[in-house]
């Protein structure tokens, strides 16, 4: 590709360097994904606990999947899969939920100062990508690499968590769906102890 | 059509969480002592988290019990200490906790 046009799609800060480029930050971007590694072997089986769950609620199992690519949270999705189940009213489910993920707000503040002056496109890409371990990692790069790199580092480790967290749902949904294994419920989570659900 | 309008509710507020202090500090300058502590906004989240987390799967077990999750905890930090990533408490702590909760009595 030419390294102009790479450039001009990746965006400038306002220094006049690309925000990014996939191709010359290839390295950052897959040692951001080797650093998630670790951590998606407990996020993966909670994943699938929750896509269980949703196909067991009284929701549509789409429903509960999205809650996956819209919530992006897994202790909030559970809170929120278990009231819809339980019939709980919708703004309680909203506000719980929300109360929840408040503490995204001072993710976003703890990450805000990395991405000062980037293009705005980057913010809302890489601010819809934020949740606890994608801030983890993300942070072990910007304590160590320049920031172009550091924001490659992030997009890897952050990009990865995604893909394997939407499918870890989807497949918990289809076990759900499709069989009657022993069920991992939600209540032998140690997160779902803190929501108590009737049922 | 309340679960599908619940789901979007939840998620835009969310992202809204996820995007309010990258607008709002893209419009204000924050003062330097508030931009020290934003660093330590981090560490002091995921602590908060994990110790909620050991206390919620401590809470009514007995002490043998509730050994497998404190064990895999020390096992973790220890593993943070001596090598600084985050990772090896994962790595470390994951395997002692299953190892612990296999060996010990229900």
């Amino acid at each position: 590709m030419n390294p102009n046009k790479s450039r001009r799609l990746a965006g400038r800060v306002h220094s006049g360097e690309a925000v990014i480029s996939l191709s010359a930050d290839r390295r950052d971007v897959a040692a951001g994904a080797r650093a998630m590694v670790p951590w998606l072997a407990g996020i993966v089986p909670f994943g699938l606990v929750i896509g269980v769950s949703a196909a067991r609620a009284h929701i549509p199992a789409l429903a509960g999947w999205l809650t996956g690519p819209l919530i992006y949270a897994g202790s909030a999705q559970a809170a929120t899969i278990g009231m819809l189940g339980a019939g709980a009213a919708p703004v309680v489910v909203v506000t719980s939920a929300l109360i929840v993920n408040i503490r995204l707000v001072f993710y976003s503040a703890t990450m805000a100062r990395h991405w000062r002056g980037t293009p705005w496109w980057w913010r809302l890409v890489a601010a819809y990508l934020i949740v606890d371990p994608s801030v983890a990692v993300g942070l072990s790069g910007y304590r160590r690499l320049s920031r172009r790199r550091a924001h490659a580092h992030y997009l890897g480790g952050a990009v990865l968590l995604r893909v394997c967290w939407l499918a870890a749902i989807g497949v918990g949904a289809t076990a759900g769906l499709t069989g009657r294994p022993d069920e991992p419920s939600l209540s032998s989570h140690p997160l779902q102890r803190t929501v108590e659900v009737r049922r | 059509m309340n679960t599908w309008i619940v789901i979007v509710a939840a998620g835009l507020g969310s992202y809204l969480f996820r995007l309010s202090m990258i607008i709002l500090t893209s419009r204000i300058t924050m003062p330097p002592s508030a931009e020290r502590a934003s660093g330590l906004v981090a560490p002091a989240a995921f602590a908060a988290l994990a110790a909620a987390g050991v206390a919620t799967a401590c809470t009514g077990l007995g002490i043998i019990q509730a050994a497998a999750p404190l064990a895999a905890v020390a096992v973790a930090v220890i593993a943070v200490l001596r090598t600084g990533s985050p990772q090896a408490a994962i790595l470390a702590g994951m395997p002692a906790l299953w190892v612990a909760t296999a060996l010990l009595p229900n």
